[in-house]
């Protein structure tokens, strides 16, 4: 047996061949890739490290201005000489409603921000005095702007805006409860904006279907060979607040559905032929036979083919909520949406209508039997959400999602979706 | 490229290792500590990228178990008869896990233990793999000869 492993061994162990041009090029270019992506890494790892430093530096240098005492005097210098009589009352009034709104119940939305209510007031107050300014300029200069109202009442949103105007009729108005002078119309329905991150680890259970044709033995066959892995997403974005509990957020997200395919197969792999002679003798008349068996003896080889089957894709979601108060500390956010499927890479191996493994993808021209793009999808949210820091949120509950589009292409005669459970967490920081 | 080709179905997919390969190295090349020859060095390199392309984009191979396989003592000759390039392409026709046993044994001289770690097996099977990969082997070159002959 040595010798047959040695001379193996030594006619091919230095063996050589020969290799298509195209290869060098296409490792020149793979390796200039690799630098160009580690550039890419060392941004976004900059990145996520960068961020949060201007998050927390963005909130210190607020924190520090908002809670100087001096920026509600300056509001009062600015204002006390050509501030309009409704203007005056207001501010007198400034410092024992900033008292009151600490020791009343807060609203809703000053819930939802759970700023330090020093802070926040005191922010609001500083704003209030130059709007007051700059509403009355407005006025002198525009004369569809009118005082109506001044009412200063212990809801959140009308301690800031004592003053509403009636104006032309805009576009904006969609989204405006009552017309408003324009300072304070954006503090009035979107009360602020916010960056958000998640991720989520699911399991998605596969609805395979026919696509017209009698496939059901084919649907059996995959059913048998493929079956669901935990999958992924992540995706980030922006959200809005919108009136008090409701918002709005849209980004960019990834998912990654992921698939097992297992399939077994036997095979006869060598065929030997047996054949047993054997004589028998006639204990009587003395003579001889000859019987001749042949037996095939075969060898069964089995073959298995497994692959992790991916259908990547690349999203833009689009979410409205509602988060609603259910204790103290955690609101339970509630949302659904839409998702848009910008791009989809589907790659791995299914069985054909006969059972044989067939390697698939539709990033190739060789097949088409997954779609780039699947098309819209539908997702809910149920997640509880607490303030870990001053304007920095986390939550985590479950998510769902139904892909509304088939991923398979036309030619493919099985419809398959998938819908996906899974949890997830998240962080939101307000802006 | 021989050395992909031969854990390979056949060549493009023996390419495709050789890309991926000299990626790899490429990538890797600052965790050489340069004990050793560089070769040897890249030769396992692009072996266990072989073995990570394997299990990437699919088919592996186990065998029934089939016990008292004899295996006739092959005659050297018949390896001196053919060339290089054609017990390469005969290698290559072996199922995927008999194959790589074979290449990992025989050609590069790893050990049953760290065939059966690195492919995830057990020792005897390695063992019995090589058996069998070695007899169908024999047989598929002694019918080259029997056909030239």
């Amino acid at each position: 047996m040595k010798n047959f492993d040695e001379n193996i061994r030594d006619k091919v162990f230095n063996s050589e061949m020969d290799v298509s041009d195209h290869i060098w090029d296409y490792i020149d270019s793979q390796i200039s890739t690799k630098n160009e992506r580690s550039r890419y890494w060392l941004f976004f790892f900059g990145s996520i490290i960068l961020l949060p430093i201007l998050f927390i530096g963005t909130y210190y240098v607020n924190n520090n201005n908002l809670s100087n005492s001096e920026s509600i005097v300056v509001a009062k210098d600015v204002s006390q000489d050509n501030i309009l009589p409704h203007a005056e009352i207001a501010l007198d009034g400034l410092e024992s409603l900033i008292e009151e709104r600490l020791t009343d119940d807060l609203s809703p939305i000053a819930k939802s921000n759970k700023i330090s209510p020093l802070v926040s007031q005191s922010r609001k107050s500083l704003n209030l005095g130059f709007q007051i300014a700059s509403f009355r300029k407005q006025k002198k200069e525009n004369n569809n702007l009118q005082v109506i109202k001044n009412n200063p009442t212990k809801k959140f949103n009308a301690f800031y805006s004592p003053y509403i105007a009636e104006r032309s009729a805009s576009p904006l108005d969609l989204f405006a409860a009552k017309t408003q002078c324009p300072t304070f119309q954006a503090q009035g329905n979107f009360s602020s904006m916010y960056t958000y991150v998640n991720t989520s680890g699911y399991y998605p259970i596969m609805i395979l279907s026919s696509a017209g044709d009698d496939v059901g033995d084919f649907i059996a066959k995959r059913k048998n060979s493929e079956s669901s892995l935990v999958s992924f997403s992540f995706d980030a974005g922006l959200g809005f607040d919108y009136h008090e509990n409701w918002f709005v957020e849209t980004g960019l997200s990834y998912n990654q559905t992921n698939v097992k395919f297992y399939n077994r197969k036997e095979d006869v792999i060598k065929n030997t032929l047996r054949i047993v002679e054997t004589t028998l003798i006639d204990n009587i008349s003395g003579d001889e036979y000859t019987q001749i068996d042949t037996f095939i003896d075969q060898e069964i080889g089995v073959t298995e083919t497994a692959s992790l089957n991916t259908f990547k894709q690349i999203d833009i979601p689009l979410h409205i909520g509602y988060r609603l108060p259910v204790s103290r500390v955690f609101d339970l956010a509630v949302s659904a949406g839409v998702v848009v499927n910008l791009k989809t890479f589907s790659k791995g191996y299914i069985v054909d209508s006969s059972g044989v493994p067939y390697e698939f993808t539709n990033q190739a021209n060789t097949d088409n039997l997954f779609k780039t793009q699947v098309g819209l999808s539908y997702t809910g949210r149920f997640n509880l959400e607490t303030e870990i820091y001053p304007d920095l949120y986390l939550n985590g509950g479950l998510n769902l999602r139904y892909t509304g589009g088939n991923f398979n292409s036309v030619s493919n005669t099985v419809n398959q979706r998938f819908f996906n459970v899974g949890l997830g967490v998240g962080m939101r920081y307000k802006i | 490229m021989a050395l992909c080709y031969r854990f390979a179905r056949d060549k493009s997919e023996a390419e495709d290792m050789l890309q991926e390969g000299f990626v790899r190295v490429f990538d890797k090349l600052d965790l050489f500590s340069g004990e050793g020859s560089l070769e040897s060095w890249m030769r396992r390199v692009m072996i266990n990228n072989a073995l990570k392309y394997k299990q990437k984009y699919v088919t592996r191979f186990n065998y029934s178990e089939i016990e008292n396989y004899h295996v006739h003592d092959p005659s050297p000759s018949i390896i001196d008869e053919l060339s290089e390039g054609e017990i390469l392409d005969v290698i290559t026709t072996l199922p995927d896990g008999y194959r790589t046993v074979f290449n990992l044994y025989v050609i590069e001289g790893y050990s049953h233990k760290e065939i059966a770690d690195l492919l995830n097996i057990g020792e005897s099977t390695s063992r019995s793999q090589l058996v069998k990969a070695r007899t169908l082997l024999r047989d598929k070159l002694t019918k080259i000869i029997r056909l030239a002959g």
